[in-house]
Formats: C-alpha cells, structure tokens, sequence
C-alpha cells in the first residue's frame, strides 16, 4: 500500500517534470535568439515609428526613424514634446557589432575566457505574449542574479525582432522607466527626407564611440576600473567635448560611463543623482597628490555606481594612493 | 523523513495548482487542509521547488532583497505558523493570504516561484516612478483584474500643468551623499546634464535598443 502510493506520487511527479524538462531548455535557446535577433534588427531593419518615453510621472513622445542604404546606417530621433529636439546619427557600417551588439549575440569571443555569456547574469525567461503598437510580440522578463545591475521586461516583435517595449524594473520591482513604441511602419517607404534634419537645432552625435567587430578584449588607457560587476566590458574611450576622460562600460543590456575630471575644489561632497532610471555618482578622490572627480553615469542601480566611482584608478598608479575616501565601498544599498 | 499526506485525493488539486490549473474552490481547500497538515505543507513546497526548478528558476533565484522581505512577511503574518486559520471572505484579502501563505512556504524549503514572479510581472503595471527615493506600494488586485497599462494617474485640465510638468522633467534630484550641505551648485547640475547626454550616445550604441536611449537625455531649452 505504501509503496503503491509512493509510487502515484512519483508518477503525479513525472507527468509534470518531464515536459517542463524540454521546454526550458527550448524557451532558453528561444530567448537567446531573440536577444540576437533585437540587435540585429534594430541595425539591419528600415522602420520608422513613435514611441513614448516615460519616467517619474512624466511622459515624453518621440518619432524614430531607421534605414539602410549602401550598407550605412541612417537614424534620426525627434523629441514631438518639450524642447524641440533632434538627434542625427549617420554612416556606422551595418555590419558593425558594437561590444553590446557582441554580447547579445552571444559571440564572448572577443572578451577573452572569462566571459561566460550574459545567462551568468541575468535570469530570462518568456512570459506569454501581448499586442504592442498594433503587433503581436513576445515578452520577455529578465531578471538580474545579482544585485549590482537592473531588471527589464522585454517586448519584441514576433515578425522583425525589434524591441517594442522595454521597462526598466529595480530590485524593489519598480519600474523605474519605460519605453513603448505606439505605431511601427516597416519597410521601402522611408525616403532619405525622412532620415534628415527637420530643425535648425539638430546635434549630430558620433557613431564611432565603440569599436566594430573587435577581435580580443580591449584595454582601457589612462584610468581602469578596478572593480566592474560581473559580466560588464570595457566598450570604449574618448575625451568628452569639454575634455574629460570618458570610459564606457557594458553588459550587453545596459550601459554606464565613467567621467575623469580633474578637480579645484576636492572638499565638495559626494553627489548622488537620479533622473528615472539614470543614475549619477560624483566623488572625489586624489591619485599622485591630485585631485579628481570621478562621476559614474549610468542605468545602474546607485550602489554600483558609487562602487565603481570608488575603485577607478590611474592606470599604474598603487591601488592604495592616498586618498580621503579610499576606504573600500561597502556593499551596494539599495 | 518527511511524513506521509493523509488525504491522498489533495494531490491532483495541488498537481493542478502548479499549473496554474486549480480552480478557486481547490485552492481554498488546499490552503486550508496545509495549514493543519505539516505533511501536505511540505509535499506543497517540493512540488513548488520541482516545478520552479523545471521553469529553471529556483537555482538562479537569489535576489538579495528576497530574504528580508520573506522575514518581514512573516512578521507580519504569525497566523500562520501552524495556526489554524480561516480564509478570509474578501477577495483581496484572501489573495493576501495566498502570498503570505507561500512565502512561509518558501521558508520552509522551497522559493515559491508564482508569487515571485507576478511580483514582478505586477511591477509592469505601474507607473515609472521616480528613482530610489519614492515609497509606492505595489498594487494589489482581486484575481483575474489587471491594472490598466497606464494605472491610476489623473489626467489634468489644467492647461499650465503639463508645460510643469516638462519643467519639472528637467530637473535631475540632487543628493549630497555625505555631508548635509544641500548641492544647489547650478555647475553641477549643467555638468551631470552633459555627462547624461554624453553617456546616452554610449548607451544608444551598447544597449541593443537602437536610438532609443537618447529619449533620456535632459531637455534643455538651449541645446
């Protein structure tokens, strides 16, 4: 008697475990193709659509607009509320893999072996599907394993890959910003007066931040972080418009950037700074007897932030230089 | 050894249950019958281990905040260690317990996926809100209701509000992190709005999202 009824419980058992089994696995290869497909499309597609940007209790609407012609890549983005405004970017090769672009596709070769794919990470997994700007997409929710990074809810389009909705959710499962698109038209009709400027106000932004289709791990010049959280590469450096040091970081999904400045009042305190789901940390630290200010800008919670500001080093310099703040940070508060 | 449930015929319902198959009147009766047997309580949780781990979820659930909010939770609800309770008749009320119920569950060994993840899921539905320093409550709502995509939020007929609003839309929060002196430097302000440009053109090309970033640089009039 006992053992008949172990062996219904196991049986009751197996009968739910065994297609959970396959369909994990499916949906995480499904899930990684889908990654893949995003950054592919939203590169190689031409579309043009609006979408709504929304943080904090405030919504903005913009128009963007995408298209291919000889292999270069012709994009414009329309502020429709607010200030008038409007972002160029114009010539980045289609077949140019930025170390984001690398990551989501799941080609961890160009960061060296201790990479090991974005899974390491964050948790994905497929929740249903829904209608986005008239479109049937796939949701996705990914969830961060540790607590130095963000979640996302993903929508994408089941038919082109592009991300149509994307929220931004924190560890307390706030969505701290969203965007969604509301109307998306594919395809032959965009004309080149669509992808150029409309307003005298135009700024043309620089397409060649990040390198294209690198081959082995990049080392930054200068400054190195010396500590990063897991999975975040280094994705490029310049010297910002009013001459600072700017170091890029990704993950793949998300993105922060650290600013070298130096620094004539090294007494100011720390500042901490939010904006949506845009975080900014401004600290001060002095290297070789001088003063900097390190600010780290990026969709990261604000611990992460103020761990990486802490632990950004000249490159060579003793990890221990003389610092009034160079007690290690603590653990990332929420 | 883990004893041995009495009421053989709970299981299907419970089987049901981890597929989100149960009915109502199932649920009531499992909640019920687990609170006065440990037995069944503990079958409930390997089942839920089992099927998360199938959803391949438990093993990489190990959000930090989970700990705390599972002991808070439970010091909230003392009804429910061993306690018999009655569900109560309200519907909000009774979807309260459920969470409550599953997440002392999910001390007893297991992490109860379903509630977890409709945390999250309910997150979606809510209006973005303002970084780290707001307090909102996640909404909680009878079952089968969803809250509207854009929740609760007035609409104004006042004609002033929304230019407020975009005003308000540019200013960034500003938090001295260490000392009490207030930051009302306005370079810094400039400053953080240059870096936030600057740092959106990083993000527009590693983010896998295309333009979109750029949405979230501050508007400023005389850009």
């Amino acid at each position: 008697m006992l053992s008949s009824r172990a062996s219904c419980a196991a049986l009751a058992l197996f009968a739910f475990i065994l297609p959970g089994l396959s369909s994990a696995t499916e949906n995480q290869d499904h899930i990684k193709q889908l990654l893949s497909q995003m950054s592919e499309s939203v590169r190689t597609l031409d579309y043009r659509g609006l979408f709504t940007y929304e943080h904090g209790g405030t919504l903005s609407t913009l128009r963007v607009v995408h298209a291919v012609r000889d292999g270069v890549q012709y994009e414009r983005l329309q502020h429709l509320s607010g200030p008038e405004r409007e972002v160029l970017r114009q010539g980045r090769p289609v077949e140019c893999l930025n170390p984001g672009d690398q990551l989501l596709q799941g080609r961890f070769d160009a960061f060296g072996d201790q990479f090991e794919g974005l899974e390491t990470y964050y948790h994905f997994y497929i929740r249903g599907e829904e209608r986005v700007a008239g479109r049937d997409v796939i949701n996705i929710q990914v969830k961060p394993r540790d607590p130095f990074r963000y979640g996302f809810s993903l929508a994408i389009d089941k038919e082109t890959g592009l991300p149509l909705k994307s929220l931004l959710i924190d560890a307390k499962m706030r969505v701290l910003e969203r965007f969604q698109f509301i109307e998306l038209e594919l395809g032959p009709s965009i004309m080149e007066s669509d992808y150029q400027a409309v307003t005298a106000k135009h700024r043309v932004v620089d397409h060649e931040l990040s390198p294209c289709n690198q081959l082995a791990p990049a080392q930054p010049t200068g400054w190195q972080a010396k500590w990063l959280p897991g999975g975040f590469v280094f994705s490029g450096q310049q010297k910002t418009s009013q001459g600072q040091d700017m170091y890029m970081f990704t993950d793949g999904l998300t993105a922060f950037s650290v600013f070298v400045d130096s620094n004539d009042n090294p007494r100011q305190p720390d500042v901490k700074a939010q904006r949506g789901a845009t975080v900014a940390y401004m600290h001060n630290l002095i290297r070789n007897r001088r003063a900097y200010q390190i600010t780290v800008v990026g969709e990261i919670p604000p611990g992460t932030a103020q761990r990486v500001a802490y632990q950004m080093n000249p490159v060579g310099a003793s990890p221990d230089a003389t610092s009034p703040s160079a007690r290690p940070a603590a653990v990332p508060e929420e | 050894m883990v004893d041995k449930v009495t009421d053989q015929s709970i299981l299907e319902p419970m089987s049901a249950l981890m597929d989100n198959e149960a009915s109502e009147l199932e649920l009531h009766r499992i909640l019920k019958q687990s609170d006065s047997d440990l037995a069944l309580k503990q079958t409930w949780s390997r089942y839920q281990a089992a099927a998360g781990a199938m959803r391949n979820e438990t093993p990489a659930f190990d959000y930090t905040d989970l700990s705390s909010r599972i002991s808070a939770a439970i010091e909230d609800e003392p009804t429910h260690q061993g306690q018999n309770t009655s569900i109560p008749e309200k519907k909000s009320g009774f979807l309260h317990s459920i969470g409550r119920f599953a997440i002392a569950a999910s001390v007893a060994g297991a992490v109860v996926i379903s509630v977890q993840t409709s945390n999250f899921d309910d997150a979606s539905n809510q209006i973005a809100e303002n970084g780290v320093e707001s307090t909102v409550s996640p909404l909680s709502l009878p079952a089968g209701y969803k809250a509207p995509e854009l929740s609760a939020r007035t609409v104004s007929v006042d004609p002033t509000a929304d230019a407020r609003n975009q005003r308000e839309a540019r200013n960034i929060l500003l938090v001295p992190y260490k000392a009490n002196t207030p930051v009302t430097d306005k370079k810094i302000h400039q400053q953080l709005n240059r870096y936030i440009s600057e740092h959106s053109e990083h993000a527009a090309l590693n983010s896998g999202r295309g333009m979109m970033p750029f949405a979230r640089v501050v508007p400023t009039a005389d850009e």
